[in-house]
């Protein structure tokens, strides 16, 4: 087989990898419990196929630079915002009591916002530790 | 690539019917926006997958533009929920 022939099947393969991680992310969304188990399965495997399949189609685009970078662009993107929304959803999910916290064995969260609510004279809305206006959160009400 | 294109269209549209099953039911709105975010790294795959089998660079600026409103959409929602807003 020819080089171009190995290159071909070699992102093929890469691209329907990348697609079997994005069903196995549906269906965690559709069978898990709550906001944060589903997000669990909607954060990992979905970045992981994404960046699958943007590396069979960079095999495949390999003859431009330029369209190369900026796939890497959009892996590099995905790698950083998809923690960062995954992380204001579920701190969105806390503070709107959306999710039962029955299931917890340890919530750090709370109690770090009950020892801030706790302090006298301190800024109550912001848990120890975090800078001013950070963690995308709504002042208390 | 030809071989392989209509495997991995057909397994992303079943991921995107999956993630659509979860905008429909909710619960809440942060499940839906968890599962938006989803939807849209779904289109960016299948969008990656049309411009592989093509060869052509055309849509990869699209692919650019639809990672980066996906987040800010999520972060959006997120910011805006209420504590009884379900």
């Amino acid at each position: 087989m020819s080089l171009a022939g190995a290159l071909d099947v070699v992102s093929g393969v890469l691209v329907v990898t990348g697609a079997l991680f994005a069903v196995t992310a549906g269906v965690g969304l559709v069978r898990f419990g709550d906001l944060w188990l589903r997000m669990h399965a909607g954060t990992k495997p979905q970045v992981l196929g994404l960046l699958l399949v943007l590396s069979g189609t960079g095999i495949q685009l390999a003859g431009s630079g330029g369209a190369v970078t900026a796939l890497l662009l959009v892996a590099v993107f995905q790698l950083a915002t998809s923690p960062v929304s995954a992380h204001v959803l579920s701190r969105a999910g806390h503070r709107s009591g959306a999710v039962p916290r029955t299931n917890l064995v340890l919530d750090e969260l709370a109690e770090a916002s009950r020892d801030a609510a706790e302090r006298p004279g301190d800024a109550a809305d912001e848990a120890p530790g975090e800078p001013p206006g950070g963690g995308g959160d709504l002042p208390p009400r | 690539m030809g071989v392989f294109l209509w495997p991995a269209l057909v397994l992303l549209g079943v991921a995107a019917v999956l993630v659509g099953v979860r905008v429909v039911r909710g619960p809440t709105t942060l499940d839906r926006a968890a599962a938006v975010d989803v939807f849209v790294a779904v289109l960016l795959c299948g969008l990656a997958v049309v411009a592989a089998d093509r060869g052509s660079t055309t849509l990869v600026p699209v692919l650019v533009v639809l990672a980066l409103l996906g987040f800010a959409g999520s972060v959006a929602v997120a910011r805006f929920v209420g504590r009884d807003d379900r």
